[in-house]
């Protein structure tokens, strides 16, 4: 079974370029997200994240935008919580800014409050937010929403909780407008090397940034890895 | 309180000793006014009663902000 949607509009950003993306006129690499579509007194209550969902967001809806949120995100605004952590830790007292914005879906509650966005807002704790948060805006669609924004970002642990291991990932945040219609193909595939296409390309990291540059690219289809199943994405 | 409130493309200048802080005059909101008063706290030991009617009149602008410190600091900075 297979569930069809459309990608209408998309962007992103990352902090530097990520091998394989480079080509991708919508995705844009700078030091810090561009700020200049959020107003000051929004941009008090943002920081390197959510500056850069703010950005992405503001680009795809319009003030009083009717348009449903969905956010994905592993750890979400992370640092947040962490420094109410270690201000209780030091019997300081805890900032209310911090305290206030140290929820998983403080993001999108804030930029809807300065937009005046009504739609209603998801949020997802995935570690690879792409698939879960294009289900979560198909099904959206299906309860008779015209279109959905989908943002995902997400960035490296702070250094404190993160495993020797751990990949340390780059700072990104994008947007993609899921609309109905049936330019993608979305499907499960269950024994990935028997039925994926020799041409595939699969998204071993960054994939949401992966899927919007795969939109503009001349590839069919792309496979992504997830929770030891793997997804096939194609174009009709 | 720029930097306790990152208000960072606003400088001294920009702020009214005497125009409100919050709504139609800076523009500061609740949250601002909690952080404002942890900042109180942690910079001259100053413990607000949120209860008490001088603390509308002390948020009501910088100079009156500026009245509460000189009366009731405990740090010296």
């Amino acid at each position: 079974m297979s569930i069809s949607f459309t990608v209408s509009e998309w962007s992103g950003w990352t902090s530097v370029p990520i091998k394989g993306l480079e080509g991708s006129s919508q995705l844009t690499f700078s030091d810090s997200p561009d700020v200049q579509n959020i107003p000051p007194m929004l941009r008090r209550r943002l920081n390197l994240l959510g500056r850069a969902c703010a950005s992405e967001i503001l680009q795809h809806c319009a003030k009083d935008d009717d348009i449903p949120l969905v956010y994905a995100s592993r750890h979400g605004d992370i640092e947040r919580t962490l420094s109410v952590l270690q201000e209780l830790a030091l019997e300081q007292p805890v900032s209310p800014m911090n305290f206030s914005l140290a929820v998983h879906n403080a993001i999108c509650g804030v930029v809807s409050i300065h937009q005046g966005l009504k739609g209603n807002i998801s949020t997802i704790a995935a570690s690879n937010g792409l698939v879960p948060a294009l289900l979560e805006a198909c099904g959206l669609i299906e309860e008779g929403n015209d279109r959905v924004l989908c943002i995902i970002c997400d960035t490296s642990t702070p250094e404190i909780y993160r495993d020797r291991h751990e990949a340390v990932e780059q700072p990104f945040a994008c947007c993609f407008i899921v609309t109905k219609g049936n330019a993608l193909n979305l499907e499960m595939i269950p024994n990935a090397s028997k039925q994926i296409p020799d041409d595939n390309t699969p998204f071993l990291n960054y994939s949401a940034l992966r899927f919007g540059a795969f939109l503009n690219s001349t590839s069919t289809s792309a496979s992504l890895p997830h929770n030891n199943q793997h997804w096939m994405i194609s174009k009709n | 309180m720029i930097q306790a409130l990152d208000l960072e493309d606003i400088s001294i200048d920009d702020i009214s000793d005497t125009d409100p802080l919050f709504h139609d005059g800076l523009g500061l909101d609740s949250i601002d006014a909690l952080e404002i008063g942890v900042a109180l706290q942690k910079k001259y030991g100053i413990k607000l009663n949120p209860d008490s009617d001088d603390v509308k009149t002390y948020f009501s602008s910088v100079s009156q902000l500026a009245k509460l410190v000189e009366l009731n600091r405990t740090i010296e900075g």
